[in-house]
């Protein structure tokens, strides 16, 4: 560990992820309508038709959430998100208890997704007759061969797939919803009188514990939105886009899961048989559109949560590969998880980066910013060490004045390569 | 507590299937850096030293 060459604190900031790239990682992170798929029968169990006010209750309370990691996004933006954040507040110790169950439950979050592409696939496949026998395994292993490639394509990329699956899926979802409302509201619902007010006053015996109960289903559904905080080393003015993406995420899907479990409730009817039909639904978009729109529609939304299954999973890799690049960054920088792509700016596992010349210039750059005590045991050259109290210009070589760093000026006047921005990030987050 | 309480009554009774592995892997999964931070408190010194303090000591230069 004391033999190792020094890792550019800021070289996975080379390329930038636009806001689209950041909301559809947030938004993918969710996987809403896999979530509008499968959540909303857990909570019906427990408070019947008051599903919506618990997903409006849910959003209040992820509002809070978001809150906190809006505001540690602005402060310290990082790719270790949790890991990052609880180190800066509360210690090392609690940052890597963080940054490591953070990791894992986002590596579950990919198999929860690969599974659920698996299981809609083989429902599908059996309810159009094209595989009797679908073997769910058999397709989730298949979801992985698909996810495997898209997950080493630089960020922008995933994020312009991630739209692509998951703005579909919403959009469909949405459209759907408004559709059903208007339907039950000229009266082709289950119950000619749609009671749009008792969605959101709970029954007699539906207490505050039930209430609670279907929370957690609730705040389950939002789960993955804070994956974005992983790009705070990516995102063009991270403190400022990160902060905002978190919080319009939140308030967003809000908006959606209440507007679409509303249409849920109503479309299936809020007596005792509506209720079991809800509860017992097995995919509630695909159920419920089929009861309005055709057969055709449920295997449209089946195919749909399909897509953001995928989106979730492919998410949820994106995430998972910038928290293992900030722990292998800061604890095993020699290791492949701690390289860069310099090519595709995004961490590089395997990896795909030559140290040859470029170490020598990653260290130099590096040394910029590293306590000496630190840089004697990275390997940084001896050079580098000397001229620690100034950054130097990775492709000219110049080292332009302090206070020009300090404002994050280019050194346009010097040359203009765009590997420049490598010294100039760390100062342009904010 | 609660995190304490969802453990036990997960873990005790045995559940059925996979559930009955599960919160064995995540306790396992949860407890390996505090055990790792015991047996090595180098590591604690690599995160406190690490790119985030270079970085915000940057930012207050």
């Amino acid at each position: 560990m004391n033999n190792r060459p020094a890792v550019d604190p800021a070289a996975i900031l080379f390329k930038g992820v636009g806001t689209w790239g950041a909301i559809a990682v947030a938004v993918a992170g969710m996987a809403p309508t896999m979530a509008m798929n499968l959540n909303p029968q857990e909570p019906a169990e427990h408070v019947g038709r008051v599903v919506p006010l618990v997903f409006l209750l849910s959003t209040l309370v992820v509002l809070l959430v978001a809150w906190c990691f809006a505001r540690l996004s602005h402060e310290h933006p990082n790719a270790g998100s949790a890991y990052g954040f609880v180190a800066a507040i509360l210690g090392p110790r609690a940052g890597l208890v963080a940054g490591w169950t953070l990791l894992g439950t986002y590596l579950c979050f990919v198999i929860v997704g690969l599974a659920g592409v698996g299981l809609f696939g083989a429902n599908l496949l059996q309810r159009l007759d094209l595989w009797r026998d679908a073997s769910s395994l058999g397709l989730t292993m298949l979801a992985a061969v698909v996810v495997a490639p898209l997950s080493i394509v630089p960020a922008q990329r995933a994020g312009l797939v991630l739209i692509i699956l998951e703005g579909v899926a919403v959009v469909a979802m949405v459209l759907m919803a408004c559709a059903v409302l208007l339907l039950v509201a000229q009266g082709h619902g289950p119950q000619g009188d749609p009671p749009l007010l008792d969605l959101f006053i709970p029954t007699a015996g539906v207490g505050a514990s039930a209430i609670a109960l279907g929370l957690s289903f609730g705040l389950l559904s939002f789960a993955g939105f804070e994956q974005v905080a992983t790009l705070g080393e990516e995102v063009k003015k991270s403190r400022f886009t990160i902060p905002r993406v978190l919080i319009g995420t939140v308030l967003g899907a809000g908006i959606v899961f209440t507007l679409v479990t509303a249409a849920e409730t109503l479309g299936f009817g809020t007596d005792r048989a509506g209720v079991a039909r809800f509860t017992t639904s097995t995919s509630l978009l695909a159920d419920l559109s089929a009861r309005y729109f055709g057969g055709w529609s449920g295997d449209l939304f089946d195919a749909l949560a399909i897509c953001s299954a995928l989106g979730g999973a492919l998410a949820s890799i994106v995430a998972a590969s910038r928290i293992l690049f900030a722990l292998g960054r800061d604890l095993v920088p020699s290791s492949p998880v701690a390289r860069i792509s310099r090519r595709a700016g995004r961490p590089a596992t395997p990896p795909s980066v030559s140290w040859s010349r470029r170490s020598s210039d990653t260290a130099r750059y590096a040394s910029s910013f590293m306590p000496r005590d630190r840089m004697r045991s990275s390997g940084a050259p001896r050079s580098a060490r000397s001229r620690s109290s100034s950054p130097i210009c990775l492709s000219c070589s110049v080292r332009p004045a302090r206070s020009y760093v300090r404002r994050g000026g280019a050194c346009d006047g010097f040359c203009s390569f765009p590997r420049l921005r490598l010294w100039r990030s760390p100062t342009r987050s904010g | 507590m609660a995190i304490a309480y969802t453990f036990w009554v997960n873990v005790y009774p045995p559940q059925p299937g996979a559930y009955r592995v599960i919160p064995w892997i995540v306790l396992v999964w949860c407890c390996a850096p505090v055990m790792a931070t015991l047996f090595d408190p180098r590591l604690l010194k690599l995160v406190a030293s690490g790119c985030l303090a270079a970085r915000e000591r940057m930012k207050e230069d």
